[in-house]
């Protein structure tokens, strides 16, 4: 297992993403402990680390699309399965791989929080980078759960076909937005924005408890029922050239 | 066995885990820091990590190598086979457990503590209190890399090196003492007790090196019944992440005289923390003897 972990390390190049997290990281810290008192109380810095942190947590889905790509061309697949790993394992592989990447995202974007939170004087402020924090396990939680819908597709299927559904998808997706637009009530899309949900979320606490605590407990069970549907999948599957 | 290695490790190890966090706290302190700073809360962060920095450097330097599962290994891995996941589930819970059992005896001994409007202050309905403990559990999956960073230092590299050349019980004693003393800059500064309390900073400092030990010894029996550093950094997180519903109800205002002490306070709230590391120095001692 933990082979095969580094295989899709190595194979979706994890030394120089971790370089890149890393180098955020130490940038972030250096702006935090240098900028003029002005800026500090501003609403941007928070608001550009939470917009770091989703783009961070968006990487998992680079890494899936890479690893099956990894595993499908030069017949990597067919050489793996004669190893002495069960194909479950190899499914099980994936899937911890693609989980330990959210979890340093979500580690890294815990301290890069703190990191802002420093010399942070105005109290509303704190309060407000406290919710912006909140937001993002749940946008991590979400991204986990699209990762949940989309691999059983790329496992059972392979990249190229996993890929026509995933447009399918998105073009139904697009399709009912489209309609939304020219017949729904738009006033609602006027008024949605990050902050109004920060301001929702600060005026009900018990509903943003409720989202924190629902959230990533709905993607985790998720995750793993995707897991046992991809290795039911990969387990029953047939390879055109075996 | 070569013990003098063995000890020159650990002199290593020490050094590195001490210097990465003394050095800094006690320059901020230094430097007129307080505790009731954001940036406080930043070193804090930073300091969780460094007993897993000072296990790299100290296997890098003394040729360790850093494997990642197996025996003397960092023990990232996960089996829940041979029911270890009783172990895993026990990681999750005892924290609520201990926290919750220990405010119940509190107040069973001080009764004009039970302040059921403690529960309203916080700004939730009632019916969504019995999401605190998930929402401890969750809060501290989600931030659990501090906690690794310690257990990873603690428990997969200190007290199994300490057990190699004191046995169990001398391993979690020293070890969880050494615990103890590492926190003792953050103590000084107001981490746990705050300032101006009875005996300001020793009683303190006993209290919270006692729950150390016993706490250390409760995570050392997860991370040797497992064979993995998780259940004990899920444990060590759920209990930093302080949702205690119990705890809501509690008017620490109205006690006087030594009771409204904080290290008297946390020593009685944290009694069964105490009672579980007992117990979970014995069954150390006893799987000692069942590996021999």
């Amino acid at each position: 297992m933990l082979g095969l972990l580094y295989k899709d390390y190595i194979a979706v190049k994890g030394k120089y993403f971790l370089m890149v997290l890393f180098g955020q990281f130490l940038l972030l810290t250096a702006i935090r402990l240098t900028v003029v008192d002005e800026v500090v109380d501003h609403i941007l810095p928070p608001m550009v680390m939470m917009m770091l942190c989703c783009l961070a947590a968006v990487l998992p889905f680079v890494f899936e699309l890479s690893l099956m790509k990894a595993d499908e061309g030069r017949k990597q697949k067919q050489y793996f399965l004669s190893l002495p790993v069960s194909r479950r394992q190899y499914v099980a592989s994936k899937y911890i791989f693609l989980a330990i990447a959210f979890y340093i995202i979500q580690s890294v974007a815990t301290f890069e929080f703190l990191m802002c939170q420093v010399n942070m004087k105005s109290e509303e402020m704190s309060a407000k980078l406290s919710t912006f924090q909140m937001l993002v396990p749940i946008f991590i939680a979400i991204c986990m759960l699209i990762c949940a819908l989309e691999l059983p597709f790329f496992v059972g299927m392979g990249v190229k076909k996993g890929m026509v559904a995933k447009e399918g998808v998105i073009f139904i997706v697009l399709f009912l937005g489209v309609a939304y637009i020219m017949f729904g009530d738009l006033s609602v899309v006027e008024e949605a924005s990050i902050m109004s949900l920060v301001d929702y979320f600060m005026k009900h606490p018990e509903i943003s408890m409720s989202v924190q605590v629902l959230f990533p407990i709905v993607s985790i069970l998720s995750y793993y029922i995707s897991y046992l549907i991809s290795a039911r999948f990969f387990e029953g599957k047939e390879w055109e050239d075996e | 066995m070569n013990k003098k290695l063995t000890k020159k490790r650990l002199l290593i190890y020490l050094a590195f885990s001490f210097a990465l966090v003394w050095v800094p706290m006690i320059i901020y302190f230094a430097t007129g820091g307080k505790y009731d700073n954001p940036m406080m809360n930043l070193i804090l962060a930073y300091s969780m990590l460094c007993p897993s920095i000072a296990v790299f450097l100290t296997r890098k330097i003394t040729k360790e190598g850093i494997p990642l599962i197996g025996k003397d290994s960092l023990q990232l891995g996960i089996n829940l086979k041979n029911k270890r996941w009783i172990w895993f589930l026990l990681g999750f819970v005892a924290p609520v457990i201990y926290w919750d059992l220990g405010q119940l005896v509190f107040m069973a001994i001080f009764p004009e503590t039970y302040n059921p409007a403690g529960f309203d202050a916080v700004g939730v309905p009632r019916i969504a209190l019995f999401l605190l403990p998930i929402f401890g559990w969750v809060t501290g999956i989600v931030g659990s890399i501090g906690a690794l960073g310690e257990e990873v230092g603690w428990r997969t590299y200190l007290y199994p090196k300490l057990e190699e050349l004191m046995g169990p019980m001398g391993s979690v004693v020293v070890g969880g003492i050494i615990w103890g003393v590492w926190h003792y800059p953050a103590i000084y500064m107001g981490h746990n007790f705050g300032t101006d309390y009875w005996g300001e900073p020793w009683s303190g400092f006993f209290v919270f090196t006692l729950n150390c030990v016993t706490m250390g010894a409760l995570l050392y029996l997860v991370t040797k019944k497992t064979g993995s550093v998780w259940p004990a950094a899920i444990m060590h997180a759920v209990n930093n992440s302080g949702a205690r519903a119990l705890g809501l109800c509690l008017n620490l205002d109205v006690l006087t005289g030594i009771w409204a002490e904080k290290p008297v306070m946390m020593f009685l709230s944290d009694m069964f923390v105490h009672v579980m590391g007992v117990i979970a120095i014995v069954m150390l001692v006893k799987m000692k003897k069942e590996e021999n």
